[in-house]
């Protein structure tokens, strides 16, 4: 009972005097002075913390922000990077020779097998191969055509002529001057207008047949 | 500015609220982690730390509770967990204690004298005694308010609070400090 008084007049901070009166036990008397010395000690003990701690603060928080801003950056860039190299590699590296047929971009081969048009090269046989037959005018030297043949071909055999594509019809002009021409599978792919600077460098193969009469 | 209002303009990203946040609550948590830490270098640092943490999650922070109940359990468990990490050592500052000039009167040697004391007393309290110590005497607070922030009933804060102090007493007694110092009361 006498405790439970002496710890209600701590929890009050009743004065000294009161707790004499109250108390009436120099022991409980003397725990109350110590007990109040400490705690007045105690009050004593908070510690004002150092200036500038709310800036520091800040300053923390804002520094802590930028790294994360440049992670972000790096990710992103890292994200383009991978995409672009895959790109590439899906582009490029695969049969690295793009003018390889097995090469799943290469155009040469891929553009006639969509046009579904005879193509010079395609590894055909001879007898399957676009066919020019000039049957030659009575006063026509053969020679002469010949000349202009070579002009435009390189000869692959005796009459394969390997031609740029779009160098035939001009072929098929001039030779019109040494007699009847006859085309086989050429009129449909080289009539048209070539349809990149790519095909313009595409070389064919045709056959050739000089008919005298 | 009220404890609502701030809290929505905290969760604004305010820098002015921000500012004030930390200087209305930093005396406070500096002396909840500098009583668990004992170190003031490593305090300043953890009460950063706290504050940092307190600002990320501010969105965390339900209606339900007080922003200093909030803040007190991000500062214990902070300065809880920078102790465990670092392995606990009871060092003891001595320079911990502010103390006053050299030639000071015998009165204030005599209450220099007895906050070194207490000071070296506390170390030997548990957590928890420490704690209601520093809540109670240190800051000054109310029963029932130290009971909202560590969540226990008034009933227990006024046992816990009353044990405490018996054992620092017998501490300090043990010193033989009450009956040198205070036989001439």
């Amino acid at each position: 009972m006498k405790k439970e008084k002496l710890e209600e007049l701590i929890e009050r901070n009743a004065n000294r005097e009161e707790a004499k009166k109250l108390l009436k036990d120099k022991e409980l008397l003397k725990e109350f002075d110590e007990i109040m010395e400490m705690k007045e000690t105690l009050s004593d003990m908070h510690i004002t913390p150092p200036n500038g701690l709310a800036k520091n603060v800040l300053a923390r928080k804002k520094q802590a922000a930028k790294p994360r801003r440049k992670k972000l950056a790096f990710v992103f860039a890292s994200l383009i990077a991978v995409i672009f190299v895959s790109l590439f590699f899906a582009r490029w590296a695969l049969p690295f020779n793009v003018n390889s047929p097995e090469h799943p971009f290469n155009d040469s081969v891929r553009a006639p097998v969509q046009k579904s048009a005879p193509s010079g090269e395609f590894n055909l046989t001879e007898s399957m191969l676009p066919e020019i037959k000039l049957e030659l005018s009575k006063n026509a030297s053969e020679t002469k055509a010949k000349q202009v043949m070579d002009k435009y071909c390189k000869w692959e055999g005796k009459d394969v002529c390997v031609i740029k594509e779009e160098k035939v019809n001009t072929l098929i002009n001039e030779l019109k001057k040494f007699g009847e021409v006859q085309t086989v599978g050429i009129k449909e792919t080289n009539t048209r207008a070539p349809e990149s600077s790519n095909s313009l460098e595409k070389e064919i193969k045709i056959k050739i047949e000089v008919i005298k009469k | 500015m009220e404890e609502k209002e701030l809290v929505e303009q905290l969760k604004k990203g305010d820098k002015e609220a921000e500012e004030l946040f930390v200087e209305k609550y930093a005396p406070f948590i500096f002396n909840i982690i500098f009583q668990i830490t004992r170190r003031k270098n490593l305090t300043e640092d953890v009460v950063q730390d706290v504050f940092l943490i307190a600002l990320k999650d501010i969105n965390k922070f339900g209606a339900g509770s007080a922003l200093s109940t909030w803040l007190y359990r991000i500062a214990a468990n902070r300065a809880k967990y920078i102790l465990f990490r670092e392995g606990r050592q009871k060092v003891w500052e001595k320079d911990a204690v502010e103390k006053r000039v050299i030639d000071n009167t015998p009165e204030e040697y005599k209450k220099d004298k007895l906050k070194e004391i207490i000071w070296k007393g506390m170390e030997f309290l548990n957590e928890n005694e420490r704690e209601i110590i520093t809540l109670i005497d240190i800051e000054g607070m109310k029963y029932y308010e130290a009971s909202k922030l560590l969540n226990i009933p008034v009933g227990t804060v006024r046992s816990r609070v009353a044990r405490a102090r018996e054992r620092l007493r017998n501490i300090i007694l043990k010193w033989n400090f009450f009956k040198e110092e205070l036989s001439n009361k």
